[in-house]
């Protein structure tokens, strides 16, 4: 997973190696190393750049303590970045009510069904709870063959209609 | 479509309307992200076939874009490679840093009280046999992709990025056991060297491979048993004070 945004992001740091402080001018090169990383693992740019100048900035107002090096406090604050670029905290998943109802959206071939699939299984095996899967997709073939399917290999009931081609009928007789 | 998903949204108004994405479309995940933000609000992101050539653009710029968070990440065809999303944890992999945190938790989610008991009861009494250790392959592949699994010790990950490991690697040691009788499983000892080439014969393996797995096996035992020692020694140190 991310292999190459590793591997580019721990060459940045390297650059950092053997330097007794932050400065400006022994930064920059790997702020802009960073920046690229980022950008090659297809990131918008601009968010790329506003996260190496965040970066930039707690990086510059930190004290390098003799016990670590800048390097390993550059990767501190980077990752305290990635994590707030990626959401901070973990977020919660609301699956109150009866029936909680969770409505699946995306492209095609994007991996709805799997993922119902995959999410019912995780709603029963781990939290208990009994779930079922509604086909509410009416337009491609096989759709509604593939998440019985699915359903059936986790042992979760499908609701089906398979005549009624009103995907809002549906789900409304299913809840 | 999409008017057609915001009429369903209307008329069940649901707990979470979660919104699945490709990771592998990368930039392009962030605009669908956006046009289906616009239409539905959604609750949620999902990213999926993280196990592809992911280089991370999604997972990283999407939360920024809509401002909603990632809940799910989903990798692989299998039903129960499902992970709920951690940022922090998602952070220290990409740099490396490893995940001792899920590796943990997945060890938890296998790990059965009972049966370990069990099995330190055996291996104390040094009568950890091929059975038992079959149970812990089956375990250990319990917990998922092995090359995943290595990749969140902190360290190793970037070291074996390019060997390949496969779920196959303990084919051939399950061969080998699954060629066993039930009462050589359970009694090593009675294996003598015609029941060998019977095993290799079984299992499609060379004698000399079965020969090497068994000594690996007894060397296990006898690690097992010295380490026993100790503790019986220690216990007894521990009783004179």
């Amino acid at each position: 997973m991310f292999e190459s945004l590793s591997d580019k992001l721990e060459s940045a740091f390297k650059n950092l190696k053997g330097q007794g402080r932050i400065t400006e001018l022994n930064i920059a090169s790997t702020v802009k190393e960073i920046r690229r990383a980022l950008v090659d693992a297809d990131v918008n740019y601009k968010i790329a750049k506003e996260f190496t100048d965040r970066v930039k900035d707690k990086a510059m107002g930190e004290k390098v303590i003799n016990a670590i090096s800048p390097g390993q406090l550059m990767t501190k604050i980077v990752k305290d970045e990635l994590a707030d670029l990626m959401g901070g905290q973990e977020s919660s998943f609301d699956a109150k009510g009866n029936p909680a109802v969770i409505l699946i959206a995306g492209l095609q071939g994007s991996g709805k069904t799997t993922f119902s699939g995959k999410l019912a299984n995780y709603l029963k095996t781990r939290k208990g709870l009994s779930p079922l899967l509604v086909a509410a997709d009416v337009y491609r073939p096989a759709a509604i063959e593939q998440l019985k399917i699915i359903g059936d290999q986790v042992g979760v009931d499908v609701y089906t209609e398979e005549e009624n081609k009103n995907p809002v009928s549906i789900v409304q007789n299913a809840v | 479509m999409m008017a057609e998903v915001a009429n369903i949204k209307n008329a069940v108004s649901p707990n979470e309307i979660l919104f699945v994405v490709d990771s592998m479309t990368g930039q392009d995940a962030v605009n669908t992200a956006k046009a289906f933000n616009d239409r539905l609000d959604f609750s949620g992101v999902v990213l999926t076939k993280l196990d592809g050539d992911t280089r991370g653009g999604a997972a990283l710029s999407i939360k920024y874009t809509v401002n909603k968070p990632i809940k799910f990440i989903s990798s692989g065809e299998k039903m129960d490679t499902l992970d709920v999303f951690y940022p922090d944890r998602m952070a220290q992999r990409i740099l490396g840093m490893g995940d001792i945190t899920s590796l943990v938790e997945k060890a938890q989610e296998q790990f059965d009280e009972e049966q370990a008991k069990k099995l330190e009861k055996k291996i104390r009494k040094n009568k950890f046999d091929f059975a038992d250790f079959k149970a812990q392959l089956e375990q250990i592949k319990k917990m998922g992709n092995l090359k995943d699994l290595m990749g969140m010790i902190p360290g190793v990950g970037k070291h074996i990025k390019d060997i390949d490991i496969s779920d196959d690697s303990f084919k051939g040691i399950e061969a080998i056991i699954n060629s066993m009788t039930p009462q050589e499983r359970a009694d090593p000892d009675l294996i003598d060297s015609s029941r060998r080439r019977r095993i290799a014969k079984g299992s499609g393996k060379d004698i000399t491979e079965v020969n090497s797995f068994m000594k690996q096996f007894e060397q296990m035992r006898e690690m097992m048993k010295n380490m026993n020692k100790m503790n019986m020694f220690g216990k007894t140190m521990g009783m004179r004070k």
